[in-house]
Parts: C-alpha cells; sequence; structure tokens
C-alpha cells in the first residue's frame, strides 16, 4: 500500500466516506470532522506512520491537502 | 407554568420578554389558556421531553422552535482520555481571568465565536445583539461572583469558560468556547476537559451544563468525555412586534 493509500484510508476509515470525498475535504466541512473527529484522524495518521504530530501540527491539520504538507515534515510523503 | 419575566433581555435585545417554562401537570388546553395572556414582544417557552401535544399546540398558536437544551452531568470521578487526547490537553494550560483578559475575551465574542445560538440564528435579531447579549451575561455572572478562566497554548489565549457554583457541590460551567483563530483547530475539547480539571481540582463532586443541539460538535465532545444525559427540553420562540 503506498503512502497515498495509507493516507487516504484513514481518512475513510475514521469519518467513514469514500476516498473520492476526501478530495479538497476541510475541518468541519462534515460533521464527522469536528474536534472529536480530529483527535481520532490524528491518532489513525500517527499509528499508520508510526510518527508522533507536535500539537502545532495538529492544529494546523485543517484539511486534506494540508495535511500532505504536514507529514511531509515528519519525513511522510504523501503523493 | 412558570413565567419569568426576564427583564434583562430588554436590556439585551431592545424588546420585552417573558420566559415560560412548561411544568409536568401543566395540560394543552390549560397552555392554550394561560399561554397566551403571558406573551411578551419576545416569548421563550421551554417545554419538557414527552409533552408532544403541548409541541404541536405551540405551533397552532404561533411559535418556533429554536432548539433543544440538553442536560449533560458528569460525576467527576474520572476524566478519561486516550493518549493522544492526553498529550495535547496537556499542552494547553488555563489559569484565572484578569480584566485584560476579560476584555480580549469580549473582543472575540464580538468578532462572532457563537453562531448557534438562539439569538444568532433568530432573523429578528442580529449579530450584535447575540454578542452584547453574551458580553451582558458573563458581566453580570462575574459581579454575582462567578469564575473565569482563560485556555493557554504556548503564549497564545485560545479560549475560555466560565466556573459556576450552584450549591450542593454542583458546579455550572454555563460557557466556554475557542478563541475566532482556534475555532478550527481541533482543540475545542479543552474548552470541557478544563473546567472538568478545575471542578476537581476545586473538590466538586457533579459538573452539571447545558448543550444546545444546534451546537452538535460540542454535544459529541461531552459525550467523547463520558458525560451522561440527564435531560432534556425543547424551546420555542414568539415575535409579537
Amino acid at each position: 500500500m503506498t503512502n497515498l493509500e495509507k493516507y487516504t484510508k484513514a481518512f475513510e476509515e475514521t469519518f467513514n466516506i469514500t476516498a473520492e470525498q476526501t478530495k479538497g475535504l476541510e475541518y468541519q466541512a462534515i460533521s464527522e470532522w469536528d474536534s472529536v473527529g480530529h483527535m481520532s484522524l490524528i491518532a489513525a495518521l500517527e499509528d499508520a506512520f508510526d510518527i508522533m504530530m507536535d500539537t502545532d501540527d495538529i492544529i494546523d491539520f485543517s484539511s486534506f491537502e494540508k495535511g500532505k504538507e504536514i507529514l511531509a515534515k515528519y519525513d511522510v510523503d504523501v503523493k | 407554568m412558570k413565567v419569568i419575566n426576564a427583564v434583562w433581555e430588554k436590556r439585551n435585545l431592545g424588546v420585552s420578554c417573558n420566559e415560560i417554562s412548561i411544568e409536568p401537570n401543566d395540560t394543552a388546553n390549560f397552555t392554550k389558556k394561560e399561554l397566551p395572556l403571558n406573551e411578551s414582544e419576545y416569548t421563550v417557552v421551554k417545554v419538557p421531553n414527552g409533552k408532544f401535544d403541548i409541541m404541536f399546540l405551540l405551533k397552532e398558536l404561533g411559535y418556533t422552535y429554536v432548539e433543544s437544551s440538553i442536560n449533560l452531568v458528569h460525576d467527576l470521578k474520572e476524566i478519561r482520555l486516550n493518549p493522544l487526547q492526553q498529550r495535547v490537553m496537556d499542552s494547553i494550560s488555563y489559569s484565572e481571568m484578569n480584566n485584560n483578559d476579560i476584555d480580549e475575551l469580549f473582543n472575540e465574542i464580538r468578532k462572532g465565536i457563537f453562531t448557534t445560538d438562539r439569538i444568532y440564528i433568530d432573523p429578528y435579531f442580529n449579530s450584535d445583539q447575540a454578542a452584547n447579549r453574551y458580553i451582558n451575561w458573563i458581566s453580570d455572572e462575574l459581579d454575582k461572583g462567578c469564575k473565569i478562566f482563560k485556555l493557554t497554548f504556548k503564549d497564545a489565549s485560545i479560549g475560555f469558560f466560565t466556573f459556576k457554583d450552584i450549591g450542593n457541590n454542583v458546579c455550572y460551567p454555563f460557557l466556554a468556547g475557542m478563541y475566532k483563530d482556534y475555532l478550527k483547530s481541533g482543540l475545542g475539547m479543552s474548552t470541557i476537559e478544563k473546567p472538568l480539571k478545575e471542578a476537581i481540582k476545586s473538590g466538586y463532586k457533579k459538573y452539571s451544563t447545558f448543550i444546545s443541539s444546534n451546537n452538535i460538535n460540542t454535544f459529541s465532545a461531552h459525550v467523547a468525555l463520558n458525560f451522561s444525559f440527564k435531560k432534556i427540553y425543547h424551546v420555542y420562540i414568539k415575535h409579537t412586534i
């Protein structure tokens, strides 16, 4: 499984959405991505990529696309 | 039927307001007769869950459903967080506000951090009225001795919570929120976890709060922090101006 597939799967499983729905997805754009869902998503990504994100990055993780930039800081290439 | 003349709403909203609570023994016939006698320019009616005949009657009498108010309680025995939540919550601190902090809070409220309450969503009112109502409410409660805390991440103020003693070892944090720049930060849980910590630290036995059904995100965060449902009432409003 590629990093992009793992990344997308974390969104799909956390928010119960399809890969298609992740495109352009932003925080609070769906009811599932609230503050509780946000923590679940970050936990899923930390598990998937075996990383520990800084709180600053957790705050900045505002969209599907932005998340890719943030993961790059942890040497996770999601493209 | 309990009728409260909410005189503070004249100052907040510029209209006379009666807040009417339907009581368990009130019948639809009684309500149909009594309610019109107690209406004001802006009338708020609170109906306990299960009074279905009165809910239909209110529609007949020209009332609009605006929200349900959900009472949630926590026994303060334990705050259960998963490791990630714990790590993030540990990065946020809280402290009692000074006057400058309170000014900052009021400015944040004026920016529109609350957008789901029954005043904000009502086309008869505007966002300034909704904001001023919160500011006046907090000011009144501060005069009566409630405490107010700011939430801090690194050196930035990110939100706040109020803290009120309602007797019998029960605390009632009646209002909390994130500041504008942090509304989408995912840190909203801190507006609940920190007052829980303060309640435990201060020796309270129970934490009671009311959540609007219009604010599902907050409801979901309370559920995640193991609050229990206690009761619900439905809120209807009517304008006669």
